[in-house]
């Protein structure tokens, strides 16, 4: 079963993350998106860059290399969001983040822009297998600050590379073996921000994966995560 | 908005200007009959209450403020969801309309504003408010030339807002300070850092960190070396060069402590240009490798004094070998000024003003030609003709690396012994680095590589089973490669998969199995078989027919439909 779960938070007013997933047999599609500016609108243009993704992998999965696809889709999507916020003033600037997930034929396949996250669980524990395009992660990488400094800077939240703000945009593709992942969690910076490895590692493996997600986002909030919080929790192949 | 009454008293009359966080409003008081801006939060965050608070909290530690210098914060209020704030109303242009319409700022005109700046920084920080967003945008000065700081505590609270907001590009990072950047901790010192970059924009024309993305400028700010005003415009009075270089100190304790003391020494170079600015106590590199071309007016300057201070840089040269290339250059000067011998004494002896050395009647050297040199080459001339050389700047250049772009002094001119010659060198050809283009779609791709400065070269095209008709399959050079600006990019365009036809085989006769593996080596397969049923035993499983007729053109993949016997013995 996936744990699958989206909450508005402590204070937004507005729920501006999405997240979708479909299963077909052993193959399955797993997206999430956390949007940003525009006037409100950055929950159009996750939920945008969601649905028609998830749309497109379903529809193309089978007739090419999975990454090749999954890249298709997202410049496919970005395309989309940023001619709609040409289009629509009210729209205007808004932009998302994506990591979409297939798990096909004994691989995950990852694309990934902005800093949403994928994780894996495996026999050494939760790591975080997706890089943020981010602000303070250039610094880290710079040797600007170091990882203690990054997980206190106030502009955390400030990205690099988002959907829908250009007509290019940049993705990484990330290809695994499936083999010794247990279980493998999408989620949005209002989680990860908050809540560390160790953490999610303590929950996931003493519960199912709905009760992961609902108390992944439940541990979040009560440790003051002021954004949006969501988490996607699927099965891997075992250990 | 426009003609709306807020408060029952400011009547909107005309938008002015706008923020990622506000819109501003010229308006009407009809209480004291007088014009005022107004500044309106965007609806979006009127929504978060816990910003709205912080937001009027903030306006209302702000207008507790009145001083010349700033632009006064007269009331905070809201009605309908409206939040807004009204100020002082500024006929005026702001500072950056008026550095880029001057090119630069006269020294004289720099000074006049800083000590304005200053002096609103002051009293801010008097009051325990920092602004943490000085930049020549938020600085408007009035037709008479008076100076005034508008925003405080705008960035703060823009600050608490983009934690909770989910995310959110980078603006401008030009007047960041490394602090900042850094996330660390900021004070008052953060504002004089700040009011330092301006000072070197108003003085130099630009910004001294400066690249393709907010972010690289960040990181700039925290790890590179600045270029001191004076190396881009040699006549930046001393004083005023290192009053800038103290104000943007990487280490906030060797700034300028207050607002105050920066002001101390403003007038003080307000009076004489070259009044010499203390530097920082902590031992500090850049400093050592300045002092020895600092013509000091001061009459205890000894040759002694010098001559420690060469001895000191050259064995700082052996111990490091992280020189950034002026410093090297400033560096090779002050040896070869010890060789000279007599460059100390002439410093000492002088009480011009001007850092230039130059001994008056004695212009017997004529300047080489040295533009297209290669600078070791070039140094070697000067150097053998008694003068000096300096690279005061470097840029990317058609010319290839380390050749002289320019010079201050022309071929053929006469100048004395001793005369400084300073040159820009090439740095080459900028170079990028090549991005993956491959899925994209050609005329997305083409954006990109004109995006990052390069050319599309030859599109050709292929077809692929892999990627959608109509974007690139591939490209040369490959993603990755360091390629420079200018450079062409080949890519080769998708037309989708390639089609290849095959001749239908003669399948009648044979059997089911037999048809199949015929077809299949063909790159065929069978389609739908339909069973006739016979009473010749002989026939039993051949084939007698085909939907397609042997030798016809077919596409690879096809089914071929199949119709074969099978032997019934009630109609033997």
């Amino acid at each position: 079963m996936v744990g699958i779960l989206s909450d508005i938070g402590n204070v937004r007013s507005k729920n501006e993350d999405a997240a979708e997933f479909y299963e077909d047999g052993e193959m399955g599609i797993y997206i999430i998106a956390d949007g940003m500016g525009g006037y409100n609108s950055g929950e159009i243009a996750s939920t945008m860059a969601v649905k028609e993704v998830l749309s497109y992998l379903k529809s193309n999965i089978n007739s090419g290399k999975p990454e090749v696809i999954i890249k298709e889709a997202i410049i496919n999507s970005n395309l989309n969001i940023y001619k709609a916020s040409l289009a629509n003033t009210e729209q205007s600037g808004m932009g998302t983040t994506i990591t979409a997930c297939i798990k096909i034929n004994g691989e995950l396949v990852v694309g990934h822009v902005g800093d949403s996250s994928c994780l894996v669980l495996n026999s050494l524990g939760v790591s975080k297998l997706t890089k943020d395009h981010s602000l303070v992660q250039q610094l880290v990488d710079s040797g600007s600050i170091t990882e203690d400094e990054a997980l206190t800077h106030p502009k955390k939240n400030i990205i690099t590379r988002a959907l829908g703000t250009s007509d290019f945009v940049e993705i990484d593709l990330y290809k695994e073996s499936m083999v010794g992942i247990k279980k493998i969690i999408l989620c949005t910076d209002g989680l990860t921000n908050f809540v560390s490895n160790d953490e999610i590692y303590d929950i996931i493996i003493c519960n199912n994966n709905e009760e992961t997600s609902r108390k992944l986002i439940q541990l979040g909030k009560e440790k003051g995560s002021r954004d949006n919080l969501s988490v996607i929790v699927f099965e891997g192949e075992g250990i | 908005m426009i003609g709306t009454l807020l408060g029952n008293r400011y009547e909107l009359l005309e938008k002015i200007g706008e923020g990622g966080m506000a819109v501003v409003y010229k308006a009407k008081c009809h209480l004291l009959d007088r014009y005022v801006a107004v500044k309106i939060l965007k609806e979006q965050y009127s929504s978060d209450s816990d910003f709205v608070e912080k937001f009027k909290n903030e306006a209302t530690a702000a207008a507790s403020l009145s001083h010349n210098n700033i632009v006064n914060i007269y009331d905070v209020g809201s009605e309908n969801n409206i939040n807004y704030i009204v100020m002082e109303y500024v006929n005026g242009k702001t500072l950056k309309k008026i550095i880029t319409e001057n090119t630069r700022l006269s020294y004289p005109k720099t000074i006049n504003i800083a000590i304005q700046i200053a002096s609103g920084l002051e009293c801010a920080h008097k009051n325990n408010l920092i602004h943490r967003d000085i930049k020549p945008h938020n600085i408007l000065v009035t037709e008479d030339g008076v100076a005034k700081v508008a925003d405080f505590g705008i960035a703060k609270v823009a600050n608490s807002m983009t934690i909770t907001n989910s995310g959110q590009i980078i603006g401008s990072a030009h007047y960041f300070s490394p602090e900042q950047a850094k996330g660390g901790f900021v004070d008052c010192t953060t504002d004089i850092y700040s009011l330092g970059i301006v000072m070197y924009e108003m003085v130099t024309g630009k910004v001294p960190y400066d690249a393709d993305s907010a972010v690289s400028v960040a990181i700039k700010h925290i790890q590179e070396a600045v270029v001191p005003p004076k190396q881009i415009i040699w006549d930046v009075p001393d004083g005023l060069n290192k009053l800038i270089l103290k104000a943007i100190e990487k280490e906030p304790i060797k700034r300028y402590q207050s607002a105050k003391e920066m002001l101390v020494d403003l007038n003080r170079i307000k009076e004489n240009a070259n009044f010499e600015i203390k530097l920082s106590n902590v031992e500090d590199d850049y400093t050592k490798v300045m002092a020895p071309v600092v013509v000091s007016t001061k009459k205890d300057n000894t040759d002694e004094e010098m001559d420690d201070k060469n001895t000191d840089e050259e064995k700082g040269m052996k111990n490091s070998t992280k020189v950034i290339l002026i410093a090297l250059a400033l560096v090779l000067m002050i040896v070869v000024g010890s060789f000279a011998g007599r460059l100390a004494a002439m410093i000492k002896n002088k009480n011009d003003t001007s850092s230039e050395v130059v001994v008056k009647n004695d212009k017997t050297i004529a300047v080489p030609e040295l533009l297209g040199k290669p600078s070791a080459e070039a140094q070697k001339t000067v150097e053998n003709l008694g003068l000096k050389f300096i690279v005061s700047d470097h840029g990317f250049n058609d010319q290839p690396l380390g050749t002289i772009t320019d010079s201050n002094l022309k071929a053929g001119a006469m100048v004395s012994k001793g005369t400084q010659i300073r040159v820009s060198i090439s740095d080459g050809k900028e170079v990028s680095t090549v991005r993956d283009l491959t899925s994209y779609p050609e005329s997305t791709a083409v954006d990109a590589i004109k995006a990052d400065g390069f050319a599309v070269g030859k599109r050709t095209t292929d077809y692929s089973e892999d990627i959608l008709q109509g974007s690139v399959i591939s490209q040369s050079p490959a993603n990755g490669t360091p390629y420079e600006k200018g450079g062409k990019i080949d890519i080769v365009i998708s037309q989708g998969p390639k089609i290849v036809t095959v001749l239908v085989p003669d399948l009648t006769g044979k059997t089911v199995d037999e048809a199949t593996a015929i077809l299949k080596d063909k790159g065929l397969k069978l389609g739908a078989s339909v069973i006739l049923e016979t009473g010749n035993e002989k026939d039993d499983g051949k084939i007698l027919k085909q939907n397609k007729a042997p030798q016809t053109q077919v596409n690879k993949g096809s089914a071929i439909d199949v119709t074969y016997y099978k032997f019934s013995k009630a109609l033997s």
